[in-house]
């Protein structure tokens, strides 16, 4: 969230245009899940732990993003996790209400049905909200760039590609779709799959210029090198895809051969979703400085 | 950096919408397994002629915890002196849930109607 400028707090004004943007951020992101069948019907047939175990992980998600992007050094732990908790409770609660408008919810309906839709629903809502607070804010409400340059270092980075993996990924791991395409592949598609997917991810951060790209120059930490964090993003981004498999009950009775071939269909999006979140967050003061040939600069 | 009322406001209730979702999920979660359980519950005096015959209004109702797939349900009555059939398949049926259903016959049955699980998938 981001923080008024002269004073000490913020005008009731700007804390409801925060709370418009979380929404109308949340609904952007979230718009798509809310319309896709095996969502709801995963929200009563998926273990309630299980659903409780993706909201946890989603929590963590979102305020590891809010700490490392659009916070200013003087952000302390508490507003960062208020700021969560708010993003969370917004997602559930726009959850609910636009379950309700859909007519996916009824009163008819068990209580662990509604809670499982809710909860699962809410999850991309939450990640829409955290990203329209930092990155959708108008240039008066958004961190100046001075402010921005919070160095997340490698790893900060690589915690956020998680969560853009998780987040894209979401998106498609309850479809019967990456199941099927996972499946019928030969072992060179998915090979040739993985070579594309580390292609592609190396090239839209380090290459394609877009805003928050970097130069692709290494720097002092062998985890900040283009290469390295490339792979390891691409490995987190199949870590996630499997974790997601899981979640939604797609791992038991599937064989390894199946298994491999899924995650790697879905790690093709977590691994796009990992390159997004790492333009999101920018290059900070870690990697190669972007004062010359910055063509991605910020 | 201090909070106004509206955010305070937000964060109460956000705080509350986690909660009750978390403990929604933590009770329904650590709560004995029920198995799916689906009965179908017919009001033939609630049949009405219909343009392909006679339709008889029904619930059928999951009284276990656990949801099923494709819910086969088959039912058989009298019509005109002869034995008929009629099923219907319900894609999801949660636990705790019920949906309406109709069932079609030729005509007005007579007599018991009798209705059985053909079967359903656990998913």
């Amino acid at each position: 969230m981001t923080r008024q400028g002269e004073g000490d707090r913020r005008s009731a004004r700007e804390s409801a245009q925060n709370l418009v943007r979380a929404t109308g951020g949340g609904l952007l992101i979230g718009l798509p899940l809310l319309f896709t069948q095996e969502v709801w019907y995963h929200g009563f047939v998926l273990h309630p732990l299980k659903i409780l175990f993706l909201l946890s992980v989603a929590f963590v998600v979102v305020v590891g993003y809010n700490l490392t992007s659009g916070f200013r050094e003087d952000s302390s732990f508490f507003e960062v996790l208020v700021d969560s908790v708010e993003a969370m409770g917004l997602g559930i609660l726009v959850s609910l209400v636009a379950l309700v408008l859909l007519g996916r919810l009824e009163l008819d309906m068990s209580l662990r049905e509604v809670a499982g839709k809710v909860a699962l629903e809410a999850i991309p809502i939450a990640f829409g909200a955290s990203l329209a607070r930092t990155q959708l804010a108008s240039g008066e409400d958004s961190p100046d760039d001075d402010d921005q340059a919070r160095s997340i270092g490698p790893f900060g980075r690589l915690f956020v590609a998680a969560g853009g993996a998780l987040l894209f990924s979401l998106n498609v791991a309850p479809t019967e779709e990456p199941v099927m395409l996972g499946i019928e592949a030969d072992w060179w598609l998915l090979l040739a799959v993985m070579v594309a997917s580390i292609v592609l991810t190396f090239g839209l951060v380090f290459y394609a210029d877009f805003q928050g790209s970097r130069p692709a120059r290494p720097g002092d930490s062998p985890m900040d090198h283009p290469v390295s964090e490339t792979l390891a993003a691409y490995a987190i981004s199949l870590g996630v895809s499997l974790l997601l498999f899981w979640s939604f009950d797609r791992t038991e009775g599937t064989g390894l051969r199946a298994l491999l071939g899924m995650t790697v269909m879905l790690g093709f999006v977590a691994s796009l979703g990992a390159a997004v979140g790492r333009l999101l967050v920018g290059g900070g003061e870690a990697g190669a400085p972007q004062e010359e040939g910055a063509e991605g600069t910020s | 950096m201090r909070h106004n009322a509206l955010e305070w406001a937000a964060l109460t209730v956000s705080a509350l919408a986690i909660g009750l979702v978390a403990i929604l999920l933590m009770l329904e979660g650590l709560g004995a397994t029920v198995p799916t359980d689906p009965a179908l519950a017919l009001r033939p005096e609630e049949g009405r002629a219909i343009a392909l015959g006679w339709s008889i209004p029904g619930t059928l109702t999951n009284a276990g915890r656990d949801a099923a797939e494709d819910v086969v349900v088959e039912v058989k009555a009298m019509v005109d002196g002869e034995e008929e059939t009629s099923e219907i398949e319900i894609p999801f049926l949660p636990g705790g849930s019920s949906v309406d259903v109709e069932l079609g016959f030729s005509d007005r049955p007579e007599g018991a109607i009798q209705s059985r699980l053909v079967g359903y998938s656990v998913p």
